[in-house]
């Protein structure tokens, strides 16, 4: 047993978390806000590749940096905690799927969007970035299916999260099997894990938005972060974000060294702890923000809106 | 006690069921998918509550001399019920029977009752609230809007904030400071002013409710004749407290959670959701929730009713009521599919009507605090 994040951990989370935060700023995020932007932006998701967010767990020689799950939850916290836009997980995903994924991944080429198929005959065939992709991954109950999203015809959507743009497909082709039903089933859950990581960080982003609120905000000419009622709101949203953050890097660590327990127990044990921190902790810090909090210039709604799309997000 | 409808309630339900399937255009829903204070919201409602006023449904709890009918509270919280419920065709004017009528009721001098009440009764006028300021919010009383007397009218020069559905008002209602600013409550007066006089600039926020929601509005040596002014000078703190108490259980929220609910599990089962026991039970619970939120309701349009003063029982239906909307507004995106998460959905819809219940009209937080003075008794916090 040993708690502590190990000097390459702690230096990997440090360096993620400074590129994120001179490089992820909301500013730049407006800009390419969907639809009147792409909701992608190429420029950063290639310096995302090139700090190999994408190829992290890739070995050395496929141009990867080795590292174990428990390395990407840390990543990944951090690129929620700034709403990195773009399909990330698939991304990173996809780079373990043999030699020309981890390939363009390591020369910063690779976009892979994902879905999980089938779906519902009646509900509208939604997928995310389509329009930027490269590769489309459907995951179906006997593995994994390549598709070329350039042959696809799609609408552009309104969503309610306006950095995940969204399409809507008249119909999905069958594709190219590329892998079996179990490595879908870890895909799923490795999936699942690094998503909880994402709502880790908007439950961290949403606090530390809140603190900084509160203790600016007066009325009553004190600031309101000295009223117990936010007090309190604050330290439960710190036990959440901490209760799902300890769940999360556990699942990682239990993937890496399955002896540690049972990875698909974690997983789950992570994805509910971390939807439930992000969901309730972004609701918090709208409250506390009291009517600014519904403006669309301010920070919290698109945390929100993210854990929502996580939420159904391998799911 | 008695919990049921009189035959007369009932048939005035059903009548209003009718008149909105006939009313209601095609295209409602998508026409309602940005809130009561959109243009297009704004429009309807000028023709719908003209519409309902002919059929003297708008205002039939009102007495006779100010276009009402006398009729019991009961018939208004009906007409409340069916109309939030269906997406509120009478827009921004719901906020005129609401808390404006029952306010310049009480407070106005004839010829403010005689103008407003009959406008507001004809169904062709709307208003907004002029109360909250960057710096004055929770904490009200420490508004900062400056009114002086010059001669027979007032110059106001300050600022607004989070005022809805302003773009397309003709009066605001408007709290100003007529004294020191250390006088806090006691030197606050109300102001009927018309939303064209010079020197008012309205500027909408982008917000995450729908379009034309909330506005600043920037007052510039706005000139007021003292005889817009409603009660007495430094006296608008209690007239602000009045409406409040109005306002604040005036939509009745859980109507429209309760039928979301309705549409969304309608929804789910023709798109084959599989509806589990765990979404199951969280239906019933909000279901229940929104039931209880309709009882408390109740419990003070009854004090009304019976000409009761208002107590915390209004602060605990609130607190309620939020409750129960948001519970609905959640399970509306959980439980609404793919297409939950696009702009303009049942689940979208439902989800940003529901929302800011727990800060409109007074946060959550501030409602627990009069629960726990005026009803509990404990101390406030130092
Ligand atoms: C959709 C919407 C529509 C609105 N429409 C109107 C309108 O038409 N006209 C109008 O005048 N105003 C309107 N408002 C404004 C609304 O009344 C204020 O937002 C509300 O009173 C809170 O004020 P604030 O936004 O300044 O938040 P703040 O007062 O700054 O509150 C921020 C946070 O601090 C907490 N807090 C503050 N004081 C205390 C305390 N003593 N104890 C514990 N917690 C405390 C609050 O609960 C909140 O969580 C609207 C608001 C919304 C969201």
């Amino acid at each position: 047993m040993n708690f502590r994040l190990s000097e390459d951990e702690a230096a990997l989370k440090a360096e993620v978390r400074r590129f994120c935060e001179a490089e992820i700023t909301l500013e730049r995020l407006r800009k390419v806000e969907f639809p009147t932007g792409i909701g992608f932006d190429p420029s950063l998701w290639k310096e995302l590749s090139e700090m190999g967010v994408f190829g992290l767990r890739q070995p050395e020689a496929a141009g990867g940096a080795g590292l174990g799950l428990a390395s990407a939850v840390l990543v990944f916290v951090e690129l929620g905690r700034r709403l990195a836009p773009g399909p990330t997980i698939a991304t990173h995903l996809a780079s373990g799927l043999g030699a020309d994924f981890s390939q363009s991944a390591a020369e910063g080429k690779s976009i892979v969007g994902s879905v999980e198929v089938p779906l519902s005959a009646s509900e509208p065939l939604l997928i995310e970035y389509l329009e930027q992709l490269n590769v489309l991954l459907t995951l179906r109950p006997d593995g994994i299916y390549r598709l070329d999203p350039k042959s696809l015809s799609a609408e552009a959507c309104v969503p309610l999260d306006p950095l995940t743009p969204v399409y809507e497909l008249a119909k999905l082709p069958a594709g190219e099997r590329i892998a079996g039903a179990d490595r879908a089933q870890t895909w799923r859950l490795e999936a699942s894990v690094l998503a909880a990581a994402e709502l880790v960080g908007i439950a961290e982003a949403t606090l530390e938005l809140a603190l900084q609120y509160s203790k600016t905000r007066e009325q009553f000419g004190r600031p309101i972060g000295s009223f117990q009622a936010l007090k309190h709101m604050m330290s439960d949203m710190l036990i959440r974000k901490e209760v799902a953050r300890a769940a999360v890097y556990a699942a990682g660590a239990t993937f890496d060294d399955p002896q540690a327990g049972d990875f698909a127990r974690a997983a789950k044990a992570a994805r509910i702890t971390a939807i439930d921190a992000a969901m309730k902790n972004a609701r918090a810090c709208i409250q506390i923000y009291g009517g600014m909090g519904y403006t669309w210039e301010a920070a919290p709604h698109y945390y929100l809106k993210r854990a929502f799309v996580l939420d159904r997000s391998f799911a | 006690m008695e919990f049921g409808w009189s035959e007369n309630e009932r048939s005035y339900r059903n009548q209003l069921r009718e008149f909105l399937a006939a009313e209601l255009p095609g295209n409602w829903n998508e026409m309602s998918k940005d809130g009561p204070g959109s243009d297009a919201q704004a429009a309807f409602s000028q023709a719908f509550c003209g519409k309902l006023a002919a059929r003297g449904w708008l205002t039939p709890h009102w007495p006779k001399e100010y276009g009402g009918h006398d009729a019991p509270a009961w018939q208004h919280a009906i007409l409340s019920e069916e109309m939030w419920a269906h997406g509120e065709p009478r827009g921004p004017q719901y906020m005129n029977v609401n808390w404006l009528g029952p306010t310049l009721m009480r407070y106005g001098s004839d010829e403010q009752k005689r103008f407003h009440l009959a406008r507001i009764s004809r169904g062709d006028v709307l208003w907004c609230q002029g109360f909250s300021e960057p710096n004055a919010g929770s904490d009200l009383a420490s508004l900062s809007t400056r009114a002086e007397r010059v001669g027979d009218s007032y110059a106001v020069n300050g600022q607004k904030v989070w005022t809805s559905y302003c773009k397309n008002a003709e009066f605001c209602f408007l709290l100003v400071r007529t004294d020191k600013i250390e006088t806090r409550h006691k030197g606050i007066t109300v102001l009927l002013v018309p939303m064209n006089t010079p020197g008012i600039e309205v500027r909408e926020i982008d917000t995450v409710l729908g379009d034309r929601y909330f506005h600043e509005v920037f007052f510039t040596d706005v000139r007021v004749p003292v005889s817009a002014r409603l009660g007495a000078e430094n006296d608008g703190w209690g007239i602000a407290m009045y409406a409040l108490q109005y306002e604040r259980i005036g939509l009745p929220r859980y109507a429209r959670s309760a039928r979301t609910l309705e549409l969304i599990v309608a929804d789910a089962k023709s798109n084959g959701r599989v509806i589990d026991g765990a979404f199951k039970e969280k239906l019933v619970a909000a279901r229940a929730m929104c039931e209880a939120a309709r009882i408390l309701y109740y419990r003070v349009i009854d004090q009304r009713a019976h000409n009761q003063p208002p107590t915390a029982d209004s602060n605990v239906a609130r607190l309620a009521l939020t409750a129960a909307d948001r519970a609905v507004g959640d399970l509306a995106l959980e439980l609404g599919g793919p297409a939950a998460l696009l702009y303009g959905s049942l689940g979208d819809g439902n989800f940003r009507a529901a929302m800011p219940a727990g800060v409109a009209t007074g946060t959550s937080e501030i409602n627990a605090n009069l629960v726990a003075q005026r009803w509990l008794g404990l101390p406030r916090e130092a």
